[in-house]
């Protein structure tokens, strides 16, 4: 069987937005939701297209333009929907994700998470 | 928060028009009305459109642009630029200037060109972002431009690139969009094939005539060689034009049939796309490895006249470092238009089933 198309740190958090939003998934909502994942870290617009057109590329993702909308001057919008093949590169990169939050967990604590920034990295000798 | 426009919260029309003007057409439509959707001010508008235009344009760029061809389109200048001028900024100004003109033209335009008209406009931006460059060195280093005799050879190869343009249309890569789109009628199926023929047709006609003027061509330094190396190596790779030419009439794609029913011809057009994909993966057996006898001997004459005048090795070696690596470029592209052509079949198979 072949392997699984892999996909980097930025293409996995743009695969869960479009995830997340499912029908609701076009550019604005897509870059408002990676914001949302990457917090407090902001995120360029132009970022989130490229990585849908490298996506998209690689057929883990479909797009297709809905009617025009008034609100944006009788454009359309171009949505966005997981493939299969994006689903099972989602989830892989995901489990590889969890495997290594596991990993800090054990060694760092649970409070790791929720220490926002009062969370001081340990020095090890 | 809502963040729709009204009419009093729109782009202010001049930066709209710049913005649009900026962006691909590719994704013109649902960018612009995404950066409208997000409008709040004309400041933040700019901003926005600071941080999107960049990285539109590079993807379109990936996205319309291969390396090989890329590659393939420097190295033909930069072997009439190269040979021709001693003036290394303004050869190195003119590449990149038409680089960037060919690449830009392929980002901005819709779809590929198949027409004589639209490649000529192609090369028409090539030679504009050429002339941009030199009125640049002229403003910064005016005794630097490239010589008349120059611009002889240069346009010279850019009737090559034209050439190679209108051969292999798909030299700036198939899109996505393109291999998975199926059509779903008999009409969209016949014009996808007569398409196919058309160009298939034209690229064997232009690989043809120029294998038989290469072959003629290189009977002149085979007549003025100084060496036995040269006399042998011009006159296999005559002969080598001549044996492309051959191959490639040869390889010709049968016009289909009109009365074929939609299956018949799903049918036909996939085997003749199987066809193409064998003989674009064979590549290197029939079209690269036949070169290499005829060029060895040719660098091996080219020594040895070198060494005999006291000249030195360099320029050679250099010359045989180029070939070697545009072949294992061409094979590299040849084998990604291969399994683009895999994944167009299996994509019309899943119609067949």
């Amino acid at each position: 069987m072949a392997l699984p198309e892999s996909i980097g740190q930025f293409e996995h958090v743009v695969l869960a937005a479009v995830l997340a939003l499912g029908d609701g998934a076009y550019g604005v909502t897509i870059h408002t939701k990676v914001e949302e994942f990457t917090s407090p870290r902001t995120v360029a617009l132009g970022a989130v297209y490229a990585t849908l057109d490298r996506l998209e590329d690689k057929g883990l993702v479909t797009s297709w333009l809905s009617d025009p909308t008034p609100e944006r001057g009788g454009r359309s919008k171009r949505h966005y929907r997981l493939e299969s093949s994006g689903e099972r590169a989602l989830r892989d990169a995901s489990v590889a994700a969890k495997r290594i939050c596991d990993d800090l967990e054990r060694i760092w604590g649970e409070d790791v998470w929720t220490a926002g920034r009062r969370w001081k990295p340990a020095r090890l000798s | 928060m809502d963040r729709r426009p009204t009419l009093e919260t729109r782009p202010p029309v001049l930066i709209d028009a710049v913005v649009r003007a900026l962006i691909p057409p590719a994704c013109r439509e649902h960018v612009i009305g995404d950066l409208w959707e997000r409008y709040r001010s004309p400041w933040q508008f700019v901003l926005d459109v600071a941080g999107t235009i960049p990285f539109v344009v590079a993807s379109q760029i990936r996205r319309t642009s291969t390396l090989a061809g890329v590659v393939i389109h420097a190295f033909i200048l930069f072997v009439s630029l190269g040979a021709s001028s001693k003036r290394p900024v303004a050869s190195v100004a003119a590449l990149g200037g038409a680089m960037l003109g060919f690449v830009l033209r392929d980002a901005y335009k819709r779809g590929i060109s198949i027409s004589v008209k639209q490649v000529a406009v192609d090369m028409g931006f090539g030679a504009s972002g050429l002339i941009v460059s030199q009125a640049i060195v002229a403003l910064a280093q005016p005794g630097q431009l490239l010589t008349p005799s120059s611009y002889t050879v240069c346009a010279v190869a850019f009737g090559v690139i034209f050439l190679l343009r209108l051969q292999n249309p798909n030299l700036g890569g198939i899109p996505r969009q393109a291999i998975t789109h199926l059509p779903v009628t008999r009409e969209a199926l016949l014009t996808e094939v007569r398409l196919f023929e058309r160009m298939t047709r034209r690229g064997v006609r232009i690989e043809a005539y120029t294998g038989v003027a290469i072959a003629a061509f290189f009977v002149m330094p085979l007549v003025s060689s100084p060496n036995w190396a040269l006399r042998i190596g011009w006159a296999l790779a005559s002969a080598y034009g001549l044996y492309v030419a051959v191959i490639v009439w040869k390889s010709q794609t049968p016009p289909m049939p009109e009365s074929l029913g939609f299956g018949a011809a799903l049918a036909h057009y996939r085997g003749e796309l199987e066809r193409r994909r064998r003989i674009i993966q064979t590549l290197w057996r029939w079209y690269l490895m036949p070169m290499v006898p005829g060029m060895l001997l040719i660098m091996v004459g080219a020594t040895i006249e070198a060494s005999k005048r006291g000249r030195p090795l360099w320029p050679t070696l250099i010359f045989i470092a180029l070939m070697a690596g545009m072949g294992v470029v061409i094979h590299l592209s040849s084998q990604g238009w291969a399994r683009k052509l895999r994944l167009r079949i299996d994509a019309l198979g899943t119609i067949a089933q």
